[in-house]
């Protein structure tokens, strides 16, 4: 009798220990594909912000009206050194989004600036790296999406709690009408 | 009971082994694209150009696929978009049908009802064909497109990626340069330059076969035969399909 218990309190101790492997395995592969796809957005972030200085060069020497977008520009640019964690460094970059989106929206004013051949090729690679930016989000999101939900269901979600991995990677959501801005129109 | 519990114990294993490692997968709405055409190089769903641009733009694909070792140039056009941004489109038909090897690929890609047009540049070839030379190349086309006519605009730009793609960039006009423009013909076959060759060439062929025949029993041909379906193996892999490449969103985007 004694010896029936201990085979299956061994037998239970085992299953759950190959369970855990798994829950373990998986959840370690699912965390580093959303950590690569989440380099290769930076990636592409990085390339943009490399971008803005060229362009604010190249706005202000044709003197606009609408100055104070240089200020709002500056400010979204210093939030982008200042961001340490994922959600911080994401929501940086969407800033800087939606004012580069205003920015070339507010270029569309001045027919001189289109003219400009720095100011096209700019803007035909802005574009180009918000479309890469783009792509490189939805990878990023898909992965997040299949480990976010992998850490929620059951009953993985007992053993993911266990073993630690109970923090949901965060979403990038992109702000609206910020990428239409970018259209280049000849 | 006994003899149960050891069934019922895998059985519960591979239950929760399978539910650990997950057999859930999530996919993404994405939008519904066509497979490829046999030809692959060359898939004109939207029925905008004659056959013979075709037949040239296959011929002129499958040398550059030799030429660059794995390189594959695509043209497709589509007869909508089905509300996809043409970048949404020309992403996912780019990844779906794994154009280059290496992600040496490079999709050319129009849509009919929208008048969009893309140059989609996969990973391998994001240095040798910036964003900005692609734009240039869709402005070409669109000029091109009123002075000429759609089928000789796909075909000039078509050659000038295959050129750029075969490190022959400096030979590509683009607009609004002083230099004249390039003749852009894609060379004709020998067989359509000289039928009359290509006839005798083929009766010179078909005797000697018939006299292989006659005298070994035709152990030169199948030798000939086998070598030829042994090097196809070698150097088709992909030729005819997608190499496994993958495009991150380089390119450019305009209409035409």
């Amino acid at each position: 009798m004694k010896n029936k218990t201990l085979v299956i309190v061994i037998g239970i101790a085992v299953i759950l220990a190959v369970y855990f492997v798994g829950v373990q395995r998986g959840l370690v592969n699912l965390s580093e594909d959303v950590s690569a796809s989440w380099g290769d957005v930076e990636v592409q972030y990085q390339r943009r912000a490399d971008l803005i200085p060229n362009l604010v060069e190249t706005v202000k020497a044709q003197a606009i009206k609408e100055q104070e977008i240089f200020t709002q520009l500056a400010e979204a640019r210093a939030k982008l050194s200042g961001a340490a964690t994922l959600e911080d460094k994401i929501n940086a970059n969407e800033g800087v989004s939606s004012v580069l989106g205003r920015l070339l929206a507010i270029t569309e004013n001045y027919p001189e600036l289109k003219q400009n051949q720095g100011f096209q090729d700019l803007r035909i690679e802005l574009e180009g790296t918000e479309n890469r930016i783009a792509v490189a989000r939805k990878y990023y999101n898909d992965n997040v999406k299949v480990y976010n939900k992998r850490i929620k269901v059951f009953p993985t979600n007992i053993a993911a709690n266990i073993l630690g991995f109970n923090d949901e990677f965060p979403y990038i959501k992109a702000e609206a009408g910020a990428e239409k801005a970018y259209e280049v129109k000849f | 009971m006994k003899l149960l519990r050891l069934p019922a114990a895998f059985l519960i294993i591979l239950l929760l082994v399978t539910m650990g490692l997950g057999i859930v997968d999530v996919q993404a709405a994405e939008p519904k694209i066509p497979n490829p055409t046999a030809e692959f190089y060359f898939n004109d769903f939207a029925k905008m150009l004659d056959s013979s641009t075709g037949q040239d733009i296959v011929r002129l694909g499958e040398s550059t696929f030799k030429s660059t070792e794995g390189g594959q140039v695509v043209f497709v056009s589509v007869d909508t978009l089905n509300g996809s941004t043409i970048e949404e489109y020309s992403n996912a038909v780019f990844n779906k049908w794994k154009i280059g090897t290496k992600d040496k690929g490079i999709l050319f890609i129009l849509s009919k009802q929208e008048r969009e047009s893309r140059i989609e540049v996969g990973y391998g070839y994001e240095g040798v064909l910036t964003d900005l030379e692609s734009n240039k190349l869709l402005t070409k086309f669109s000029e091109l497109n009123k002075e000429k006519g759609m089928d000789e605009a796909v075909k000039a730009i078509y050659l000038d990626i295959c050129s750029i793609v075969n490190g022959d960039g400096d030979s590509v006009q683009y607009p609004n340069s002083s230099e004249t423009r390039r003749q852009t013909n894609i060379e004709n076959s020998f067989v359509e330059e000289h039928p009359i060759l290509a006839a005798i060439a083929g009766i010179i062929i078909l005797i000697l076969i018939i006299l292989d025949f006659i005298l070994t029993g035709g152990r030169v041909t199948f030798f000939i035969l086998r070598m030829a379906a042994a090097s196809a193996r070698r150097g088709g892999g992909g030729r005819n399909s997608g190499g496994g490449g993958r495009s991150g969103g380089g390119g450019s985007s305009s209409r035409f």
